[in-house]
């Protein structure tokens, strides 16, 4: 049989899905392994975004609005936000803060603003609390007035309003996984 | 032929019309089970890189929500798990097309994507052969039509890796070692990328 050649494998359509067989073909003969013990931690948090994703668009379709935006803060990234939080943090008494999160909060950008967020923490270690802030970047000069409301490891949420420098803070919020909302502020 | 991923499982309590549990309906597997084998799936395609396999999980549950929301899943899914794998491969697709045509400073159309992504996330129509029309649904003719220029014995189990089978399982349904039907995958990206050195008769 003869080889093929680029003229008749071209196109973006064939190169992707043969990117994709030649990223399976290496796997098998690499030592990651689809059945691989994975921590209990991983899957409780893998099965709270498909919950958080499923749960979260059926209150977007019975309430007709389907405006509001999510973005999840996971426990992964909690956790990476501590380990890459200077040593002082976990050390000090009082709060430190730590890296960014970028975050695109969903469809943020109808409302008038950048999609991606910023989310802000500073620790406090000691009570296992963080103050935690979300910033908005307004890219029109008439952006919706908006909420941001986060839903809670137990599912109780809080809201703040956006500021006019494009701010929600959120005072005291337990460091485990929570998940951001954007609503127009007229609602809830 | 029976597939080996084919399962059914017991259905979580969850309120009658809720997307959980429209889901359990229409793919045969409980919802718990559903996040193991996409997690999984999706870990491994990111070779272990947790956020970016929970990112990969995540946008994977949402094709599902909005196959359900949208009325597209209607039919309930022969193989779960084999369908459940290639949504996230289609969703991997997904991903592997956006850095390409970022790459290449293109423009990357939501319109095509969903076109292709939802071929791989609808529901198969069994009674045209399991190995067939799902993946063809995926495949532009392009593809098509380089894959079926494979060897047959290449074919197959190219076929099946789209359709979302693992090797086990291929080797279950065709009949040959394990090792074989990744050596034939192996052999087929080669080939299909222009090589051919590791095609075998």
């Amino acid at each position: 049989m003869s080889r093929f050649k680029e003229s008749e494998t071209g196109g973006e359509g064939v190169n992707d899905h043969v990117t994709l067989l030649g990223l399976i073909s290496e796997l098998d003969a690499s030592d990651e392994h689809e059945d691989a013990t994975i921590p209990e931690s991983e899957m409780t948090e893998a099965q709270r975004r498909a919950l958080s994703v499923l749960n979260r668009s059926a209150t977007t379709v019975s309430a007709e609005d389907s405006l509001d935006s999510v973005a999840t803060i996971t426990l992964a990234e909690i956790e990476e936000w501590l380990r890459q939080a200077p040593q002082e943090a976990v050390l000090a008494r009082g709060s430190m803060s730590v890296p960014l999160i970028n975050k695109v909060v969903g469809n943020v950008a109808d409302y008038g603003y950048a999609p991606e967020a910023e989310i802000e923490g500073d620790i406090d270690s000691e009570a296992g609390t963080a103050e935690i802030t979300v910033v908005l970047y307004a890219v029109r000069e008439d952006p919706v007035p908006v909420r941001v409301v986060l839903t809670l490891a137990d599912q109780s949420t809080r809201t703040a309003s956006v500021d006019e420098f494009g701010l929600a803070m959120f005072p005291d919020v337990p460091l485990k996984p929570f998940t951001v909302h954007v609503v127009p502020r007229q609602e809830r | 032929m029976e597939d080996p991923s084919a399962e059914t499982g017991d259905h979580q309590a969850d309120s009658a019309g809720s997307p959980m549990h429209r889901f359990q309906d229409l793919v045969g597997m409980t919802f718990d089970d559903a996040v193991e084998v996409i997690y999984r799936r999706a870990r491994w395609l990111s070779k272990g890189d947790v956020p970016a396999a929970q990112e990969l999980a995540q946008d994977s549950w949402q094709h599902i929500y909005e196959l359900l929301s949208e009325g597209r899943l209607t039919e309930p899914i022969q193989s779960p798990t084999a369908w459940l794998r290639r949504l996230v491969q289609n969703v991997m697709l997904e991903r592997i097309r956006r850095e390409t045509a970022w790459k290449r400073g293109g423009q990357y159309t939501t319109e095509s994507l969903d076109q292709r992504v939802e071929g791989g996330a609808e529901p198969q129509a069994e009674d045209e052969g399991p190995e067939s029309l799902a993946v063809r649904e995926d495949m532009s003719a392009r593809l098509l039509a380089a894959v079926e220029n494979l060897p047959e014995h290449l074919r197959s189990v190219t076929e099946l890796i789209l359709k979302g089978h693992t090797h086990k399982e291929i080797a279950e349904l065709i009949g040959i070692p394990v090792n074989t039907s990744k050596t034939r995958l192996r052999a087929a990206v080669e080939l299909l990328r222009g090589v051919g050195s590791l095609v075998a008769k």
